[in-house]
């Protein structure tokens, strides 16, 4: 049931959307490049030049690269049993269950870090028990610790869905069949639902890491000085020393990070054939 | 000897009965088949078996041993599925090896019994290949030869040519068949296709409404059906309403709506009512002169060309329709003349008691 639209209107359909995205996206991105090539309007790769002889900005650029790494790394190891408990409720209890892994949506990763200021700081819940309890207390804010629990939790949800939409997808009659085989639950994971999740975790890792690589309100609310990523280095560039030219170029090698990745990602995993 | 024994076994959901006390012996070696139109009970009863849906009453044995609450693994048997249900990240290879893997083969042998297996289902160029690079029909070969590696006592298979077109569906039909008298192995088959039923089976089971409704050799169940559920569902039928009357000589009478109508004795009781089954191929038109013991005219209201054979409906004078099936004549037979008379042997009238 498909049928042909004319010319006028898919402008109309897509016209507006179009407008949305031309004035909001690509003009500032266009102005970050130019702004990242240009000192007073004088062609210049000074801005890239003196960054990569930095050391603040090569530390600052590994430390981001660590900590999504570290991220995405634990929201999948974290989010996967969450979406294999999912996947094997009744259906009628699945979304019930979904609305659960999306409450942290409800709020903003800003109100979220604030939050777990109260939670991990010196003075928080969890050190005033262990004080209470005659347990040695231990700083799990203003560190990589902080951070890392600050994002996970941002991003668990989008390494939870794509593993799960991978998993309700896989033909359940495979685990019957290596069932009847005589396998047990743990060979059955191992060798059939894992490596069929491959195409799943991959894509939540994608998604994950090119999330963590824009943090910005996490390290800088739950961070150590060490902790500052390239989001935090844009904000420091563009208000406590007013280079402009540094901080789009530092957009600039942002944008293009998150790039390669995808490309590189997609490239590895192929378009993963599902099940 | 038995390889597996049902005895009693029920199945319910909520009100519903998908299966009602149900009694079955496998033997060893023999290809047995649950028949039965959908919701009949006979997945239900293959599942269970399996060990995949718990019996609400009733025990399952295997070789001998109680496996009623034993997990599917524990029970050594193998399973063939509509769906084939190969891995698909695994080659052709490594999907055969998995069983003994399982079972903690060694290397060597494992391949020495894969490719032994795969040479018998005819799939040792294969081996490499990935179940998508594969056809169907293919496919099954494979889940089929994954089943024979680790020789289990009993073989399930569930509708596995479902999923496959009217040839191959054939080719593979012999196939599994020569399997099983070639290799002795014990299949329990399900389907809802006659067919396919009568064409491989030592003994079937026919299910309707979560029972046996008979039990026997295909001959059996096609010649002596014994209600009309199973003379509807294996072959066609004429289906008359008809009360013993009594005897004429060898004969035995019953009064139909259509007239008397002559078969050989029976032990019913004159008086009773009774379902006479008479099927189309056993019917057929008479030429001017020729007699049979029943016999009856009417007018051709329609005439079915369906390849092997051609249909006739024959409204009969007291409006009844009945069916005849003759094999088909390459010189189309004059269709001029409406009026016909039909006619078939006494020996072709099955008699059922009322209400089986």
């Amino acid at each position: 049931m498909r049928s042909k639209i004319s010319g006028a209107e898919s402008l109309a359909l897509l016209g507006p959307v179009c407008a949305v995205m031309v004035l909001g996206f690509l003009v500032p991105v266009g102005f970050i490049f130019f702004r990242s090539f240009t000192i007073e309007g004088v062609f210049t790769v000074a801005g890239f030049t003196s960054l990569f002889t930095s050391p603040l900005f090569i530390r600052v650029f590994w430390t981001t690269l660590e900590i999504s790494l570290m991220a995405s790394v634990v929201s999948i190891v974290v989010g996967y049993p969450v979406a294999l408990f999912i996947s094997r409720q009744p259906e009628k209890y699945r979304s019930l269950y979904l609305i659960m892994v999306l409450f942290p949506f409800w709020t903003s990763i800003l109100v979220k870090s604030f939050a777990f200021v109260i939670i991990l700081g010196h003075e928080g819940v969890i050190n005033a028990g262990l004080r209470a309890l005659g347990l040695q207390e231990f700083e799990m804010i203003f560190n990589r610790f902080g951070v890392l629990v600050g994002s996970t939790n941002y991003l668990i949800p989008f390494a939870v869905f794509p593993i799960l939409t991978n998993l309700l997808s896989q033909d359940a009659n495979l685990l019957k069949a290596a069932e009847v085989m005589g396998a047990g639950p743990l060979r059955i994971f191992w060798r059939i639902t894992f490596p069929l999740t491959a195409p799943g975790v991959s894509a939540a890792f994608v998604l994950t890491f090119v999330l963590s690589l824009g943090l910005f309100a996490t390290p800088a609310l739950l961070g150590g000085r060490r902790d500052m990523m390239m989001a935090n280095l844009i904000d420091f560039y563009t208000r406590d020393t007013l280079n402009w030219n540094a901080a789009s170029a530092v957009a600039v090698i942002l944008l293009l990070t998150s790039a390669v990745l995808l490309v590189l990602v997609s490239r590895i995993s192929g378009t993963g054939k599902p099940a | 000897m038995a390889i597996v024994k049902l005895e009693g076994i029920s199945k319910k959901y909520g009100d519903f009965i998908a299966l009602d006390h149900l009694d079955l012996t496998v033997e060893k070696g023999e290809f047995l088949t649950l028949l039965g139109p959908s919701g009949s009970g006979k997945t239900t009863l293959l599942n269970i078996i399996a060990g995949m849906i718990q019996p609400s009453s009733g025990a399952i044995r295997i070789d001998g041993r109680d496996v009623t609450n034993l997990p599917t693994r524990q029970r050594g048997l193998g399973m063939v599925f509509q769906n084939y249900a190969l891995m698909p990240h695994m080659s052709v290879f490594e999907n055969v090896a998995f069983p003994l893997r399982v079972r903690r083969a060694r290397e060597e042998d494992i391949r020495t019994s894969v490719s032994e297996v795969l040479k018998i289902v005819n799939l040792l160029d294969f081996a490499r290949r990935k179940p998508h690079e594969l056809s169907g029909g293919q496919q099954q070969r494979v889940a089929i030869a994954r089943c024979l590696v680790y020789k289990p006592g009993l073989i399930l298979m569930d509708e596995p040519l479902g999923a496959l077109d009217k040839n191959l569906r054939e080719q593979l039909q012999f196939e599994i068949k020569r399997l099983h008298s070639e290799l002795g192995v014990t299949i329990l088959y399900v389907t809802h296709d006659q067919e396919e039923a009568l064409a491989l089976s030592d003994r079937i089971i026919l299910m309707n409404n979560g029972r046996v409704e008979q039990l026997g050799t295909p001959h059996d169940l096609y010649f002596h059906p014994q209600t009309v559920f199973a003379a509807q569902f294996l072959g066609e039928s004429n289906v008359l309403a008809a009360t013993v009357a009594g005897h004429d000589g060898e004969d035995q009478i019953l009064n139909g709506k259509i007239g008397a109508i002559r078969s050989r004795p029976t032990s019913i009781a004159a008086g009773t009512e009774a379902t006479v089954i008479v099927r189309p191929e056993n019917i057929r038109r008479l030429r001017p002169g020729e007699h049979l013991s029943n016999e009856i005219s009417g007018d051709l209201i329609e005439t079915t060309f369906v390849g092997d054979a051609t249909k006739y409906y024959v409204k009969t004078d007291n409006d009844t329709i009945i069916i005849l099936k003759q094999l088909a004549n390459a010189i189309p037979e004059d269709a001029g003349d409406k009026r016909v008379r039909i006619g078939w042997a006494a020996e072709h009238t099955l008699v059922l008691q009322k209400n089986v």
